[in-house]
C-alpha cells in the first residue's frame, strides 16, 4: 500500500473522501482493493473469510476516516485495520492456534541441509509453497504478522513499525528471528531432496 | 576493512539487514569476505535469502472483478450518505 500513489496525490485522495466524493470512494477501492485483500488472505488462508474482511475495511476506512488527522498515515492505518480485522476474524472463527511451534534453533541449524542448489520446480512447487505458508503459520502472532508485511506483502520496515506500533528495531530483530525459523523448517523440508 | 573480533553469530545478525541492503559499505565488504570464507555462514546465508525469496512467491494473486469493486463503491456510497 505504501507503494501506491504519491504523498500529494494521496493526501488529495483522502480529503476528496473525507468530503464523501464519490468518484474517490471508487478510486480509493480501485487502488487498495487487491492490497487488503492480499494482506487478508496472507493472514487467514481464506479467500471467503478475505473478501469479507476486504469488506468490512473498507466501510471502516470510509466511516472512520474523518477520525484520521494526518493524511500521511493513511497507508498504515489501512493496514492496521486490515490486521486487525483479520485477526478479529480468526478469534471469532478460533482458526488461529499455533499447532506446532516453529523451529528457534538458529545456530545449531548453520549445519543443516542448504537447500539452495535445488532446482527451481522443486524450491517452487505446490507442495514447497504450502510448507512454506505452514511454516509462516506456526511462527508466533507477532513475528508472523511482520514477516507476511515484509517478505510477502513488499512493506518497508519504517511503514511496519507504523502499522505495528513497534520500534523499527522491533520489527528488525523479529523479522529476522522469523526468517531463521521459516528456513530452519524449509531445511527439514528440503533434506530429502539433498 | 576487517572488523575485529567479530564471530559467526555476529555475522549471522547481519543477514537481515544486508538482504534488505541497509549495510554501510565497509560492513558490507567485511560481510561478503566472511560469508565467501566460512562455509558454514555461506550455507545459512544464501538459504536465508532464499528463504526470503520463496516466502514473496506465497502472496496470493488476486483479481479483484469489477463487478466486486462496482457492488463494494455501491455499498461505501451508501454509507457516505449515511454518514451525510
Amino acid at each position: 500500500m505504501a507503494k501506491g500513489k504519491n504523498v500529494s496525490g494521496l493526501n488529495e485522495l483522502v480529503e476528496r473522501i473525507k468530503s464523501a466524493d464519490p468518484g474517490a470512494v471508487e478510486e480509493f477501492v480501485k487502488e487498495y482493493s487487491s492490497k487488503v485483500f492480499s494482506l487478508a488472505y496472507s493472514l487467514t488462508r481464506s479467500e471467503a473469510a478475505a473478501e469479507e474482511i476486504m469488506q468490512e475495511v473498507f466501510i471502516t476506512v470510509i466511516t472512520k476516516i474523518n477520525t484520521l488527522e494526518n493524511n500521511e498515515y493513511f497507508s498504515t492505518w489501512l493496514y492496521r485495520v486490515t490486521m486487525n480485522a483479520a485477526y478479529g476474524f480468526l478469534r471469532k472463527e478460533k482458526k488461529y492456534s499455533v499447532k506446532f511451534q516453529a523451529d528457534d534453533s538458529e545456530i545449531d541449524s548453520a549445519a543443516s541441509t542448504d537447500f539452495a542448489e535445488l532446482p527451481d520446480n522443486v524450491l517452487e512447487s505446490d507442495e514447497s509453497m504450502e510448507i512454506i505458508n505452514r511454516a509462516i503459520d506456526s511462527l508466533p502472532k507477532s513475528i508472523r504478522t511482520i514477516v507476511i508485511l515484509k517478505d510477502v506483502e513488499g512493506l518497508k520496515n519504517e511503514d511496519i513499525a507504523a502499522t505495528m506500533r513497534l520500534s523499527l528495531s522491533a520489527v528488525k530483530s523479529r523479522l529476522h528471528r522469523g526468517r531463521l525459523m521459516l528456513r530452519n523448517s524449509l531445511s527439514k523440508h528440503f533434506r530429502r531432496y539433498a | 576493512m576487517k572488523l575485529e573480533g567479530r564471530c559467526c553469530r555476529d555475522y549471522i545478525k547481519l543477514f537481515d539487514d544486508y538482504v534488505d541492503k541497509e549495510l554501510s559499505e565497509e560492513i558490507q565488504q567485511d560481510f561478503k569476505e566472511h560469508i565467501q570464507s566460512c562455509r558454514k555462514c555461506w550455507s545459512l546465508f544464501r538459504t536465508y535469502n532464499l528463504t526470503v525469496t520463496l516466502s514473496r512467491k506465497t502472496r496470493h494473486s488476486c483479481m479483484i472483478s469489477t463487478d466486486q469493486i462496482q457492488s463494494l463503491c455501491s455499498i461505501l456510497c451508501t454509507k457516505l450518505t449515511q454518514k451525510e
